[in-house]
């Protein structure tokens, strides 16, 4: 027995020994070291070849020009495209983000009726029969604000006999409203960002997330002498950049244009206009420094001192953002100046019946929709619009889950943006007219469908695909489409404006501050990383948003310290706001960029539908705007909207 | 009993020794192939029959693109130039036939007319592996999942512009030193071909007929063939080329 | 202090003055990056209950930004408060303090070009790099990087993707620095001697404002050349000596001064 026992621990010693003298222990420790490298749950990268596609992507509000770039066919990033004016190499980051956003579980993979899923043909057939019941009672949400999509649903209304085509609430509906309605203008407006030599930005957070925000950047960054001014109630990041932030409270923004205007009326100026006359008097009676000063708060030599900035200029253009009144009154001022204000013509239709641009903007939702049918497209008014909206039965389009899609009885997925044709035409704001064609990059990847193309098979519109439409569009336009889906955009030059007049008596009433009821002063501002009323946030986007916006799930609202010392609070008390008709809840920053009196809360947040990257994290500050009627106008705004603050 | 402990001990030589020839004889012999599972390609490819048979070059499907990457296994988009099925009449005539699409045996046997019409080969053995082609991937739009003896992983980058101007000629000089680098056999011909694809991947595989099985490392999930860093380093030095970590990595 | 040189040095002039600290450098960076989303639940874990959950970007601590935007303040009370927004990706130290301290050689300025290099399956994730470096410009990755289901398949052939456990930074896009030489050595170009644009990173292709600047600090063709030694340009934490190969410009003052660090008790942040 011990011998053996001991035999077998020689020979086992032997073997130990034995195999020290063969490769076998250290391949294999070699072999376990790269298996340590390659865990089969990391994922592997897919080679081929790497191409850039130009196209077009609308996550943000303007839409962005890009190139996709893939890899063996498919997308992964986002580029821009050096060769379109709308991009100029540049990229926002919500467009950085669409190809991931392309592939997110959160897209609708197919039709969807009261929560369960049925074909295309059996949701047209819906669709035909909920649209014969409703006859004119028809009404539609857009959330794209430059697309030919618009032309087809808008043809759609005219076939049924309605005129109910709304847009989200945008500046570009003030601007309109504030030009063709009340001045009896031309075309729409636009700014030459880069040609100009002073910019009075009076509003409009054109470098963070006003207008065709890359084309601004871009603009701003080539415009190496001319000096950017910035006039609103909290420092955004356009002021951070801007060579000058004058703080200038929402409603009164009309007021305080005026107020500029009345030195430029002082030093001679004129429009060739009908009430020329009696707008001087207006401004000059009502709005003299003084009266503004006592109004909104700006000093007197604040608005001198722009007004002599504008005055000595030879490029300059005052950029709105706010209420009509406050479009208005920079209209008038841009008039009086002769500086960098263009009027950019529309570009021809596409479909004979659809409704021109400005009688698209018409509508306002604020005052509220109400209809049979309603048709809502890759808009999310359930979220930003929640009390405004009421419908019999609502179709909604989205590529995403959202609020909107939630709570539809029809949902229809449109496929996502790198996936089918789409087009750009003149987003608001540019200073040529500039259209851009955006063709498919992508296979599908679920069931989804062109909206305009399943529209168009309910109603004869001329057209069968939405192809053809944009066929006919580029046609209407004088562009090539070939030359389009090579990523180059069609651009003719915006024209001089001209308006009938000044609107001086609606202007005089429309352009006093009103302010609602609250102890503060509420100053909503759209960061397009954190979304907007349409889009929430993309995937890799919430990296990127700050502890002044989002801390863990909580929002968090800004003001300065003199304010918080007014209310007792400090950075990271829990608060209530109300305003409104909601209440929301925010963890205080203090930042000194906000206007005394003022708390500055951060829209896009509060999602109650989507992915988790959106769905939770912070509040919805929509629920606490106010919309208040600016009478004189004939139009609703969220300016001058209050709030309460309650420590909680 | 102090005595005989000894002696035992002394005896014991003999099963260390025993024990250690055969693990001596297992660990050179036997275990170092248990480390490799033998994966075949997943159709068969006859380089002969491209090559020899059908007179193409290397460079009709193994080409620089013209960003300086390389496109090395073909795509479904370079094989269609020839093997031109058209995968929508495929797949509408597949349909008509009312078999699933997916039932890839099924469709090989049907003899569908608008795949059968198009096929190039001549002999049956290559006609089913060309059937097998166009039914399981062309007409599918899926790429060929080819076994790549040479795979590197992700964190390698590998460039072959970097490479494409060296010759096997100037590498013979260092034949010695890369012993263990590069197959001695390669330079050992008689003339050297015009293409250095030899130094790294399988010697003259465009006169090969049936593609070798693809040795799977069952830890590491690696080629037998892949080279590893040391060797990468080896010729990187020997040639005077920098051997910081960037110069492969990613 | 050694400072290590090389012929050729890639670095970049940001120009705080152009940015607004939009973000889009930073998506850009993760797109190129593969740098996952943060999820805060993880569906392949079958043992929830019993596991904590993952972090999101909520928590700024465990987030991977190779480019990460900071925001500055003159720490001047309204209305005379100014912000400004500072990007900082890895600064590419011609003297790094990471490298000395890697105990496994994971880390290491060698190549030509002098970007830092980080070897991912090398790096046995103790961190000494992280606290050694001053700029906060590495992370460790405390998950598993996870894909919502789906998005996986789109992702970038640029960089490979990295395991829990090992400390990343950005690298200035180095497998575009690959693609520029492979395209330059097509185009039978030199490839030591990119011109202007050849090689870009992906944060300086997305800024919509063009301010980051990209190119060979080394090479006069290049437009860093000059910027770098513009008399508003400067370098965070210039004392000590690290020798970043990032440089910033500001023509406004107190900017200027933060990075280098003399604002005791102001409040940037």
């Amino acid at each position: 027995m011990s011998v053996a026992r001991r035999a077998f621990i020689q020979m086992s010693v032997g073997a130990t020994v034995g195999i020290l003298f063969t490769p076998t222990v250290w391949v294999a420790l070699d072999d376990v070291s790269i298996w340590t490298q390659n865990w089969p749950w990391i994922p592997r990268l897919k080679y081929g070849e790497v191409k850039s596609v130009p196209t077009v992507s609308k996550m943000c509000d303007s839409g962005c020009a890009v190139k996709v770039r893939t890899c063996a066919g498919e997308a992964f990033a986002v580029a821009g495209n050096e060769d379109n004016p709308l991009s100029g190499g540049g990229v926002c980051p919500l467009c950085a983000n669409s190809a991931q956003v392309k592939n997110s579980p959160n897209r609708i993979k197919t039709p969807m009726l009261n929560g369960e899923e049925i074909s295309w043909d059996k949701a047209k057939e819906v669709v035909a029969e909920k649209l014969d019941a409703a006859g004119s009672s028809v009404a539609v949400i857009s959330g794209d604000q430059n697309g030919t999509v618009n032309e087809v649903f808008s043809a759609l209304l005219a076939d049924k006999g309605s005129d109910a085509f709304y847009m989200m609430p945008c500046d570009m509906q003030a601007a309109d409203k504030a030009w063709t309605g009340l001045m009896g203008g031309y075309g729409q407006i636009g700014y030459d960002l880069e040609g100009a030599d002073v910019v009075l930005l009076a509003g409009a957070d054109a470098l963070e997330s006003w207008g065709p925000t890359v084309a601004n950047l871009k603009a701003f960054a080539a415009n190496g002498s001319g000096k950017f001014l910035f006039a609103g109630p909290m420092q955004t990041k356009t002021a951070a950049v801007a060579d000058k932030w004058v703080p200038v409270p929402a409603e009164g923004m009309a007021a305080f244009t005026l107020g500029v205007a009345y030195y430029v009326l002082q030093a001679g100026m004129t429009v060739d206009v009908a009430d020329f006359a009696p707008f001087r008097a207006m401004v000059m009676n009502d709005y003299s420094p003084a009266k503004v000063e006592a109004a909104t708060g700006v000093k007197a030599d604040r608005m001198a001192a722009i007004a002599k900035q504008l005055l000595a200029a030879s490029n300059p253009v005052v950029v709105p953002g706010g209420s009509v009144a406050a479009h208005g009154a920079a209209f008038a001022l841009n008039l009086l100046l002769g500086g960098a204000m263009k009027a950019v013509p529309e570009f021809g239709k596409a479909v004979s019946t659809a409704m021109s641009r400005s009688e698209m903007l018409n509508k306002d939702i604020l005052e509220g929709v109400n209809a049979d049918l309603l048709f809502v497209y890759e808009a999310n008014p359930a979220y930003a619009l929640p009390e405004q909206v009421k419908a019999g039965f609502t179709v909604a389009f989205d590529s995403v889950n959202t609020e909107t899609t939630a709570s539809a009885d029809l949902v229809l997925p449109t496929l996502h943006g790198f996936e089918r044709f789409d087009d750009l035409a003149s987003p608001y704001g540019v200073a040529d007219a500039t259209y851009s064609l955006g063709v498919p990059v992508s296979k599908p990847s679920v069931n989804a469908a062109c909206a305009a193309t399943f529209v168009l098979g309910l109603a004869d519109l001329g057209f069968e695909t939405f192809e053809e439409v944009l066929e006919a569009k580029a046609e209407a336009v004088g562009a090539d489409m070939d030359a389009l889906a090579e990523g180059g955009a069609y651009v003719a030059p915006g024209e001089t404006p001209v308006a009938a007049g000044l609107a001086a008596n609606v202007l005089g009433k429309a352009a006093v501050p009103v302010k609602g009821s609250g102890a503060l002063g509420l100053v909503p501002y759209t960061l397009l990383n954190v979304g907007t009323a349409n889009r929430a946030t993309t995937p890799n986007a919430p990296c990127t948003i700050s502890n002044n916006q989002l801390l863990g799930d909580k929002m968090v609202v800004m003001m300065n310290s003199a304010t918080a010392k007014q209310l007792g609070v400090g950075v990271g008390s829990k608060v209530k706001l109300s305003g409104g008709n909601g209440e929301c809840e925010a963890l205080v920053q203090v930042f000194e960029g906000v206007l005394t009196g003022a708390v500055a809360a951060p829209l896009g947040m509060g999602h109650t539908v989507g992915d988790e990257f959106s769905k939770g994290k912070g509040d919805n500050v929509y629920k606490i705007l106010t919309v208040s009627s600016e009478a004189a106008a004939g139009a609703s705004t969220w300016a001058g909207s209050t709030v309460n603050v309650a420590k909680i | 009993m102090e005595e005989r402990r000894a002696s035992k001990r002394c005896g014991g030589v003999l099963p260390f020794i025993i024990g250690f020839l055969a693990t001596c004889v297992l660990g050179w012999a036997v275990i170092p192939g248990l480390f490799f599972d033998k994966v075949e390609q997943p159709v068969w490819f006859s380089h002969a029959v491209h090559v020899d048979g059908q007179g193409m070059d290397c460079e009709s499907c193994h080409y620089f693109r013209d960003d300086g990457s390389y496109a090395g296994f073909p795509t479904n988009e370079v094989c269609a130039e020839c093997h031109a099925v058209d995968p929508e009449e495929a797949m509408e005539a597949i349909a008509e036939a009312g078999i699933d699409p997916s039932d890839y045996d099924a469709i090989m046997k049907a003899e569908i007319g608008a795949i059968e019409d198009n096929l190039a080969s001549g002999d049956d053995d290559m006609m089913a592996a060309e059937r097998e082609y166009v039914v399981k991937y062309l007409i599918q739009g899926k790429e060929v999942p080819w076994l790549n003896y040479q795979f590197q992983p992700d964190n390698v980058y590998f460039s072959h512009a970097a490479h494409k101007d060296m010759t096997i000629e100037d590498m013979a000089e260092l034949k010695k030193e890369l012993s263990d680098v590069v197959d001695p056999s390669v330079f050992e011909a008689e003339e050297f071909p015009e293409q250095n694809c030899n130094l790294c991947h399988m010697k003259d595989i465009h006169l090969n007929d049936v593609p070798p099985a693809f040795q799977r490392n069952i830890l590491s999930g690696y080629s037998k063939m892949t080279m590893k860093m040391w060797k990468c380093e080896r010729c990187h030095a020997l040639k005077g080329q920098p051997n910081a970590c960037y110069t492969c990595h990613k | 202090m050694h400072v290590k040189e090389f012929k050729i040095k890639w670095g970049m002039v940001i120009d705080i003055d152009k940015c607004t600290g939009c973000g889009a450098c930073m998506v850009g960076c993760q797109v190129e990056n593969n740098i996952a989303p943060m999820t805060k639940s993880d569906p392949y874990n079958y043992a929830q209950a019993l596991t904590k959950d993952r972090d999101d970007a909520s928590n700024k601590l465990r987030t991977l930004t190779w480019m990460n935007v900071y925001e500055l303040s003159n720490g001047k009370a309204f209305p005379e408060h100014e912000t400004a927004y500072l990007p900082r990706p890895c600064m590419q130290c011609g003297n790094p303090a990471c490298v000395p301290v890697c105990p496994v050689v994971a880390t290491d300025k060698n190549e030509e070009g002098g970007i830092v290099s980080q070897i991912y399956p090398r790096c046995i994730g103790c961190r000494y790099c992280m606290a050694a470096c001053p700029y906060h410009a590495r992370y460790f990755n405390w998950w598993d990087p996870l894909w919502p289901e789906g998005m996986d398949k789109g992702l970038s052939p640029a960089a490979s993707v990295r395991p829990r456990g090992v400390v990343e930074k950005c690298n200035f896009c180095h497998s575009r620095y690959m693609e520029a030489k492979n395209q330059a050595r097509m185009d039978g170009e030199d490839p030591m001697n990119l011109s202007e644009g050849a090689y870009t990173t992906a944060c300086q292709e997305i800024c919509p404002t063009g301010a980051i600047h990209f190119g060979d600090l080394n090479n006069p063709e290049h437009a860093v050349h000059e910027l770098h030694k513009s008399p508003n340009a400067f370098r965070l934490l210039e004392k000590l000596g690290l020798s970043p190969q990032v440089y910033y410009m500001s023509e406004r003052e107190w900017v200027r001064k933060q990075g280098d660090n003399y604002n005791a008790g102001g409040s940037g942040h």
